[in-house]
């Protein structure tokens, strides 16, 4: 058959008067023109007669309903409160498991709440002092041997009680101490004159600097300044930053409810729907 | 149609004898377009039955139009929904089945036909069961249409609004559904009458 499928389905429809009439001239053109198209038309003609002589069966019984049967199967007030539980409690989950995944992705990081959290404060040394060692072990540290064990200028190490008291040449180890503050020690058999040597090298020249004419160390170097004998052991400086972080802690207490709410919305839509079904069902076959 | 209306407007308030005679007035249609569908009387009175329930339940839900369109729309889905749980649940034909081809085999008592005018002819059971055959090849979509518009003779609007496809569609459906009950009752030449016997297919 030559006939494409647009063809024969507008062959077919002109069959029943269901064309246009600017389609209807063009099939009625091609039906007289066109002896294929023709005799399509007339087999499709043919056939359709035969399906409407097919006899139409008789109704074995009248249809019409009685009192019982028309309220049979219709679905009571249960059912459809049951049905409105179920679908409001599903909406309602679905909003909170949005409200749950969707709503950290719009919450500031943490590193910025943090920040926010953060309290600095700027408070005079005499106030501040006495605080902060309440508070925790002080960051500026004495290091000079006649001071007593505890605070003053410098930096590094700490937790040493007190230094012991050493002849004036041998400050220079002390101030190639290491950052832990801790006086290295001359390797077993080394004899004590390389020890003072290797330490003159880099910071001998501050040393002596800082020596006035008594004989004592004064001035500030710039790493480990030695301050006059009155201001030893104080916390010197005017004012002391004490930053206060305040600790965030995770909240775990605001997750719980969520996966409470979420799994009691699921529970009860779930058995709403369950249950309904089932009443749905009993009706049906009763 | 006035007198419809008014039917259908008691029946939405609750008057079960309005309702029953827009039954009455329908329930030979909806049978016949069950039967065809289903090709079988008790699939068709169980459709049937449910149709008018479910109408009589849903009827707030229709707003107007064709109330026969509307009742057949839910016969067709009750179709559907039948032909789905019997592809589910397979039934064994009472009748014996050709292992080789899975086809029934023919029923001696509808081969013989003394009949001699066409018109008698096709109201036998021969012709009537191959032609119901062809239609029980074609699928669902197809059938529904071919029955509404050949075997029921509504126009393509009404037969659309029905299958809830739109009209192009429904010309689409109708044509192939033609051509291949065509092919299919080739197949009984020699049962059709000489007037109604189809000689060269469609498709050749």
């Amino acid at each position: 058959m030559n006939l494409k499928e647009k063809e024969r389905t507008l062959l077919s429809a002109y069959l029943d008067g269901e064309l246009s009439e600017k389609d209807r001239a063009r099939v009625s053109l091609k039906i007289a023109t066109s002896p294929e198209a023709a005799h399509y038309v007339e087999s499709l003609r043919g056939m359709k007669s035969l399906l409407r002589l097919l006899p139409q069966q008789k109704v074995p019984h009248n249809y019409t309903l009685t009192r019982l049967e028309a309220q049979s199967g219709r679905p009571g007030w249960v059912f459809n409160l049951l049905r409105i539980v179920s679908g409001v409690t599903a909406a309602a989950l679905a909003a909170v498991l949005a409200f749950d995944f969707l709503l950290p992705f719009q919450q500031v990081p943490m590193a910025s709440r943090v920040a926010e959290d953060m309290v600095m404060e700027t408070m005079p040394a005499e106030e501040s002092a006495p605080k902060s060692a309440e508070v925790s072990e002080p960051a500026i540290l004495n290091w000079y041997p006649s001071s007593p064990p505890g605070y003053g200028i410098g930096g590094g190490g700490g937790g040493g009680e007190g230094v012991p008291e050493l002849p004036q040449g041998a400050i220079l180890p002390d101030l190639a101490m290491g950052p832990g503050g801790q006086i290295p020690q001359p390797a077993a058999g080394a004899p004590e004159g390389e020890l003072l040597e290797s330490a003159e090298a880099p910071l001998a020249m501050e040393a002596e600097e800082s020596m006035d004419a008594e004989g004592q160390q004064s001035g500030t170097g710039p790493i480990l300044g030695v301050q006059p004998k009155e201001l030893q052991g104080q916390t010197v400086g005017g004012e002391v930053v004490v930053m206060e972080i305040e600790q965030v802690e995770p909240q775990p207490a605001r997750e719980i409810p969520y996966r409470v709410i979420e799994i009691a919305l699921f529970v009860v839509s779930l058995a709403a729907a369950v249950v309904a079904i089932i009443l749905r069902r009993r009706k049906r076959i009763s | 149609m006035a007198e419809e209306l008014e039917l259908i407007q008691n029946a939405k308030n609750g008057d079960l004898d309005a309702f029953n005679q827009l039954v009455l007035d329908y329930q030979q249609q909806v049978y016949n377009l069950a039967y065809r569908m289903m090709n079988d009387n008790m699939a068709a009175d169980d459709i049937t039955q449910n149709t008018f329930i479910n109408a009589y339940q849903h009827l707030s839900s229709f707003r107007g139009g064709s109330f026969r369109a509307w009742l057949l729309r839910i016969a067709t889905n009750q179709c559907y929904d039948e032909h789905r749980r019997h592809k589910r649940k397979p039934t064994s034909p009472l009748t014996p089945v050709d292992p080789e081809s899975g086809e029934e085999f023919d029923d001696p008592v509808w081969l013989t036909d003394d009949a001699e005018l066409p018109e008698d002819f096709v109201q036998s059971r021969e012709l009537e069961s191959a032609i119901q055959r062809c239609i029980d090849r074609l699928q669902e979509n197809f059938k529904a249409i071919l029955i509404l518009v050949d075997v029921q003779g509504l126009d393509y609007k009404e037969a659309s609004s029905i299958s809830d496809t739109p009209i192009g569609t429904v010309r689409s459906r109708l044509a192939r559904a033609r051509e291949r009950v065509q092919e299919c009752l080739q197949g009984f030449g020699e049962l059709l009458p000489a007037k109604y016997r189809l000689k060269g297919g469609s498709k050749q």
